[in-house]
């Protein structure tokens, strides 16, 4: 069956082009029609890939240039269950953000639903691709989607600034990450992933393979938004069309964490093995201060796009620290997390948008109470929120379980606190903001909070059934991701197939099948999880009701002793494309010289 | 076998790096984009290059001279690579446009409306 595997990429590309070519002949709604169409059965085939992976890898050579005495001739789809997950979330949310734009784009219509299917089409086959060259194109076909995305608004300002900073970060990560191909290529001869890990598998952990390592991993973290590579995704989560930012919160972050972990398991667990303790520190590292400077920053927010963006860098620091623990659970861990936190990210943008067609705007002082009269939207919210704190046995807690067991096997019991102390504040900016739109809580003025330029659109009365519906599904079947029946055992058992490096060449390479099924292990939810979830909540609520109430006055000492920390925080965010190059060139560097010093 | 072309891609991928970070106008930002680009080209060229090669057409060439033959593989990852280039490098001058329209200013420093 793995003819199956080109399909999901395939069908949006093909249906992209014929779009482009006929759709301006077409009658109307043929080009939202097509889009959902195409993108449903991309989904359809992400799924049925992802049956296919369970047994084994699913290894499709195109063209049947099949490998020749372990050496690739031609290029391969590899598809393990992970990144099949990723692809099947990656059209969920595609096909949910087109139902949900329908009728959205009227005056430009056709051209949004085209770079709407190249855009899925570049994460698929993203997240598919066995070969390192094609991974960077293909990071490109989604960059380049992406950026035009962001930018459709065109008649807005900050849109073409936020686009610009967006396409500029990420294209130079995108040459630093092919300055690490060709590297990688000098040195092995190869750019598929299985025959590179073949050719460095003994070697030992010398400087090329290192700096190597750093300019792939940066490539990478760029497209994660780690610190200090996290800018862009504020100003371009912040500018984008609604429709557009489900799938970019959703999953386009994270796939630069999957390929992260993809190019370290195939490639570098050979040569880095004695050294796997100095990487986990650096990777780690970077995970949690994505994490705190994201949960800070999204405090500090009023625009509701921009709080829920900073929330995403905040989550993808915990998934970067759950993949950076070098343990089956920890990645069993970030994947429960991506998953839930894809769906129910993805609702909340829905909602927002909502907020804004209903209320006539995103920022939360303005929208003050306005969101009183729209009481299932309210629930939605509520529900999102809480999901994405943690509520034991709902949204991320299986994510935030596994994580936390992983943690503790790999020798950093602390890490689940310092992700409960994100995740609370997090959630503490969440419930702010919904207590002071659905409940007018609070006073209409924050000094806190960074000022917006005011930008009031005109209120629509027309019915919303269909997208109140899409953003319901999302956040519900986010929360209830957890509840399947037997995911927690599959998803460590999928992770440990992920780090076998040699199963992973021998599949691609010889064809050779998985090795006999190991026992699934039972994988309940742990109480301290469950501990972690509630404080995350409770301390979410904590910070909702200081911020809300006369209470934050008798704190005003402790936010004055703040206040310089917050003033840094926010002149770093300066919206300067010069800035963000200086940091990530200085990202770049720490990344290398702390690698360099800790690997030998 | 020189260390002079690897100097050459670093010194140009620096040197574009430094027009990005002190650009005062737009159009200029997105030609240093593409500076740092062509440091990618002459790093491809440069690692897949023998000394005394030939060009990689095996058909004609006996065996021992193909063995001289430079690396093809580089030349479809540079060619590959100048075409994503040009596509990024339109888009970006298109949004530059866009950004002059609706401001009439190209300079980073006064198109910024998000921060903080």
């Amino acid at each position: 069956m793995d003819w199956l595997a080109p399909l999901p990429v395939a069908v949006p590309l093909l249906a992209a082009a014929a779009l482009t070519a006929f759709g301006q002949f077409a009658p109307p709604r043929v080009d939202d029609l097509t889009g959902i169409l195409a993108a449903a059965a991309s989904t359809v085939f992400s799924a049925l890939l992802l049956a296919e992976a369970r047994g084994d890898l699913v290894v499709h050579w195109f063209g049947g240039w099949r490998p020749n005495g372990g050496v690739a001739l031609g290029i391969s789809f590899v598809v393990d269950e992970l990144g099949a997950g990723l692809a099947l979330l990656a059209g969920v949310l595609v096909t949910a953000s087109l139902v949900f734009a329908w009728r959205y784009f009227d005056e430009v219509g056709t051209l949004f639903h085209v770079l709407m299917l190249l855009f899925l089409a570049g994460m698929v086959g993203f997240v598919l691709s066995g070969d390192l060259f094609n991974m960077f194109v293909f990071f490109e076909v989604m960059g380049v989607s992406a950026y035009a995305l962001t930018a459709y608004r065109i008649e807005d300002r900050s849109a073409v600034q936020g686009a610009i900073n967006f396409a500029v970060v990420n294209s130079l990560g995108a040459f630093l990450l092919l300055i690490g191909i060709a590297l990688l290529y000098g040195r092995t001869g190869a750019l598929n992933l299985a025959q590179m890990g073949n050719a460095v598998a003994t070697a030992s952990a010398d400087g090329l393979l290192v700096v190597a390592f750093a300019l792939l991993a940066t490539g990478f973290l760029v497209k994660a938004a780690a610190v200090p590579f996290h800018f862009w995704l504020a100003d371009a989560y912040a500018v984008a069309p609604t429709t557009v930012c489900v799938v970019f919160a959703g999953v386009m972050s994270d796939l630069g964490i999957y390929a992260l972990a993809r190019i370290y398991w195939t490639v570098f667990s050979g040569p880095f093995a004695s050294d796997a303790g100095a990487v986990r520190a650096v990777l780690i590292g970077a995970g949690v201060l994505t994490a705190l400077v994201g949960a800070a920053m999204c405090f500090l927010q009023r625009h509701l796009k921009r709080l829920l963006a900073f929330a995403v860098i905040s989550h993808l620091g915990v998934f970067l620290s759950g993949v950076a623990l070098l343990d089956a659970r920890g990645l069993a861990g970030a994947a429960a997390y991506v998953g839930a936190h894809g769906l129910l990210i993805g609702g909340l943008f829905i909602s927002t948008g909502m907020l804004r067609r209903r209320a006539g705007s995103v920022d939360e002082l303005a929208l003050h109470g306005r969101g009183r009269a729209l009481p299932v939207l309210r629930a939605v919210v509520l529900a999102g929120v809480i999901g994405l704190a943690g509520l034991p046995l709902l949204g991320v807690s299986l994510g935030h379980s596994l994580l936390a067991e992983g943690a503790r096997e790999a020798g950093y019991p602390w890490l689940p606190a310092v992700v409960t102390l994100a995740a609370a504040i997090v959630a503490g900016a969440l419930l702010r903001a919904w207590a002071r739109v659905f409940l007018g809580a609070g006073p209409r003025q924050d000094p806190l909070l960074s000022p917006e330029p005011e930008e009031e659109e005109s209120v629509s009365e027309e019915p919303s059934s269909l997208r109140l519906a899409t953003a319901t599904v999302l956040v519900a079947a986010g929360l209830l991701l957890p509840l399947a029946p037997g995911l927690p055992g599959h998803l460590v058992q999928a992770a440990e197939r992920f780090q076998d490096r040699q199963a992973y060449a021998g599949a691609v390479l010889d064809g050779r099948p998985a090795p006999a099924e190991t026992a699934v292990h039972a994988q309940r939810i742990t109480l301290d999880a469950a501990f972690y979830g509630l404080a995350a909540l409770v301390g979410g609520a904590l910070i909702a009701t200081v911020a809300l109430t006369p209470a934050r006055r008798r704190l005003s000492g402790l936010g004055r002793r703040a206040d310089p920390l917050v003033r840094g925080l926010r002149a770093v965010h300066s919206g300067h494309i010069g800035d963000y190059t200086a940091w990530l060139v200085f990202g770049t560097a720490v990344l290398g010289v702390l690698l360099s010093l800790g690997v030998r | 076998m020189s260390y002079l072309p690897y100097a050459v891609a670093g010194w140009i991928f620096l040197v574009g790096l430094y027009g990005i970070v002190t650009s005062r106008n737009l159009i200029h930002l997105i030609v240093c984009v593409s500076v740092v680009q062509s440091s990618t080209y002459v790093l491809l060229l440069t690692i897949g290059y023998k000394e005394h090669g030939t060009a990689p057409i095996f058909k004609d060439l006996p065996l021992a001279e193909s063995q001289r033959a430079v690396d093809p593989v580089v030349q479809a990852l540079t060619l590959t690579d100048i075409v994503v280039g040009v596509t990024v490098l339109a888009l970006l001058l298109a949004l530059a446009l866009d950004a002059h329209r609706a401001t009439g200013t190209l300079d980073p420093d006064e198109l910024r409306a998000l921060k903080g």
